[in-house]
């Protein structure tokens, strides 16, 4: 095995409110018959059941090396807090023993492995990945992310009525093999909503990398999402419009979403503690919620005193 | 160790658990026969077991099981979708009978329309959201795949005729076969057709599967694959030999279980004995076993028990799927 690569795509679902777990459930049955996954603690948390896609096309790589990447790629949509909604895409890839391509069934009964044709390294594969943010040939899995993702936002439960503005924002990531426990090498903030995570870790750790990269994909929306808000607000105040309506939602349906590795296991649990020593996502977080407290504090303070003057005015009158 | 080390906190709904089902070494089905053979002449059901019986013998006696008792449970599958103008009670005496007299013993009954809907779950349903369409070269995941509704291949479609301007003559393009191994043998599969039926005064569209998408359930179904949010579906139902036989198929449970002593119905392995006009039909079966994206949970399931009986079991149910085609009319 070479390595494992993925996206993570994460937005707001098309839903006026938060959705309760049972409604989530039906909105994530996109395969019959196969389980939607739920936990209720400490977060609503809801997974739908794997879809498969058939690839077969060139793999992005820093050298000059040439490769061809043929398999499977799997996709799931979770849904946290009946709100956050992600779409999650992965494949391994993996030297390929046949330099052609072999009948269907040899790539249909390995779900979620693409076979490489062609002899570059995992370094080459991952620095090749990164760097190919939007791909026109090669290995597309934002496109499977948001694919599931417009699945999910079409199906007929949602009154498609969002009361915060927000936008998606996009987690590349690549795990390599290593002897060692889990570890990440780097988190790179590539643009305003585009991140690349770069992690190692045991190859019998592998099926616990997507979950990590989905939490930390939310926490970093999340993030994205209340500074954004505060811009808003900020702006609406500027315009002597009324904050408070781009401050009550926000506080009413995100605050609470906030808790970094509640759904990750055990073992990935360490790599928090690296990203919450830099950059401190709880430390920013917190600044950030402070931020918007006390001007909800201040502004209530505004409305008080203003309700005060007209009062004594009027015992004046 | 402090109490970290072995706390463990889970929610039930948050697993994949697959319910596991018995299981023998082999699954063998000894005939496939459609209704007017079996209505209408007793002579050609006799040749037909006659031809099977050698086959079947050869069949156990060289099964191996690494040792231990080698299971194996034979089944017959009844046509009932395609054609209900039978009734159990007027049929199934005689083939029994006919098998019995061959040397032939049938463990297991099953229904083709229990294939389609069995205990309310709809199985061919379910199989149909499994399929896994073949990606063409250049498929790199940006847009969704493309099929055509109801059909399945294994290659790129001749297009349909061009004109050519020049010539203004139509120019042919052969189809193409993606995983061809210097030439093409390139097979599309009609899995179901959909047509308007009168209900109720109103035009409903109507799904009728086909006989070769049934056939791939029904062999997902011997080969233990199939599952319904985790659970075991289409179980045998015991059925006493003095029990009188009813009016209509529909009455009868979609597997059945004839024999009291027989080996679990479901098996690692499958093997068909099949009059060789079942070739394209089981050809077909192939593709569309081989373009599944199947239960993961389930596949482990079986390799990990073949495993622990020291066997090795293929993780593509095509490679657990054998035929034999014998003569026939």
């Amino acid at each position: 095995m070479l390595l494992v690569v993925g996206e993570v795509r994460t937005c707001l679902l098309h839903n006026s409110g938060p959705l309760e777990q049972p409604l989530v459930t039906q909105l994530l049955e996109l395969v019959p018959g196969q389980r939607v996954r739920t936990a209720e603690r400490p977060v609503p948390r809801a997974t739908s059941p794997e879809l498969t896609h058939g690839v077969d096309c060139p793999l992005a790589v820093a050298s000059r090396a040439r490769a061809r990447g043929i398999g499977t790629v799997t996709s799931h949509a979770v849904i946290t807090g009946g709100l956050v909604l992600q779409g999650s895409a992965k494949a391994q890839l993996r030297h390929a023993a046949a330099g052609h391509r072999l009948t269907w069934s040899h790539y249909a009964r390995q779900p979620s492995v693409i076979e490489v044709i062609g002899q570059p390294d995992a370094v080459d594969l991952a620095s090749g990945y990164l760097a190919d943010a939007s791909p026109t040939s090669a290995l597309d899995l934002g496109s499977v992310s948001e694919h599931i993702i417009g699945i999910v936002q079409m199906r007929p439960y949602l009154d498609h009525a969002t009361s915060v503005r927000t936008r998606p924002t996009r987690v590349r990531w690549v795990a390599e093999l290593g002897d060692y426990d889990v570890s990440i090498s780097r988190v790179h903030m590539q643009s305003d909503v585009l991140r690349t995570v770069e992690l190692t870790v045991r190859e019998d750790q592998l099926d616990l990398v997507a979950r990590f990269c989905e939490d930390f994909a939310l926490h970093d929306w999340l993030l994205t999402t209340i500074k954004q808000i505060i811009e808003q607000a900020d702006r609406a105040r500027a315009g002597g419009r009324e904050s408070m309506d781009v401050l009550r939602p926000a506080v009413e349906r995100l605050l609470h979403l906030w808790m970094p590795g509640a759904h990750v296991d055990r073992v990935m649990r360490p790599l928090w503690e690296v990203i919450e020593l830099e950059p401190g996502f709880s430390r920013e977080w917190n600044a950030q919620v402070a931020r918007i407290r006390d001007q909800i504090a201040l502004e209530t303070l505004q409305v008080l005193e203003l309700l005060e003057r007209a009062k004594r005015t009027s015992v004046e009158w | 160790m402090n109490a970290l080390d072995t706390y463990v906190y889970g929610e039930a709904t948050d697993h994949n658990r697959v319910r596991a089902v018995p299981l023998s070494h082999l699954s063998i089905e000894v005939g496939h026969l459609h209704m007017e053979d079996i209505r209408n002449d007793d002579e050609r059901i006799r040749t037909h077991f006659q031809a099977i019986a050698p086959w079947l013998a050869t069949s156990i006696a060289s099964g191996d099981a690494n040792g231990n008792k080698f299971r194996a449970s034979t089944c017959f599958l009844i046509d009932d979708y395609f054609q209900r103008d039978t009734r159990p009670e007027d049929v199934m005496g005689n083939l029994l009978r006919a098998a019995a007299e061959c040397g032939v013993s049938i463990d297991y009954i099953a229904r083709e329309a229990g294939c389609c809907v069995a205990d309310d779950v709809p199985l061919a349903e379910l199989t149909a959201a499994r399929l896994l369409p073949e990606p063409a070269p250049g498929a790199n995941g940006s847009r969704p795949p493309t099929s055509a509704s109801g059909w399945l291949c294994n290659g790129k479609r001749s297009p349909e005729s061009e004109s050519d301007q020049a010539m203004r003559t139509p120019q042919w393009r052969p189809p193409q076969e993606f995983s061809k191994w210097h030439h093409s043998i390139f097979i599309d599969i009609e899995l179901w057709k959909e047509a308007d039926e009168l209900v109720n005064g109103h035009a409903v569209s109507q799904r009728t599967w086909s006989c070769a998408f049934l056939a791939s359930v029904w062999q997902l179904q011997r080969l233990g694959m199939l599952r319904y949010h985790g659970e075991a579906v289409a179980q045998p139902c015991p059925w006493a030999p003095d029990t009188r036989w009813p009016k209509r198929w529909d009455e009868l449970p979609a597997v059945i279980q004839l024999n009291p002593h027989a080996a679990p119905f479901a098996a690692y392995r499958s093997l068909s004995i099949l009059p060789h006009w079942y070739l394209p039909i089981e050809n077909a079966v192939r593709v569309i076993l081989g373009h599944l994206s199947l239960d993961d949970g389930a596949t482990d399931q079986i390799v990990d028990r073949a495993a622990a009986e020291g066997m090795l079991v293929s993780r593509s149910v095509v490679e657990r799927v054998s035929h034999i085609f014998i003569e026939g009319s």
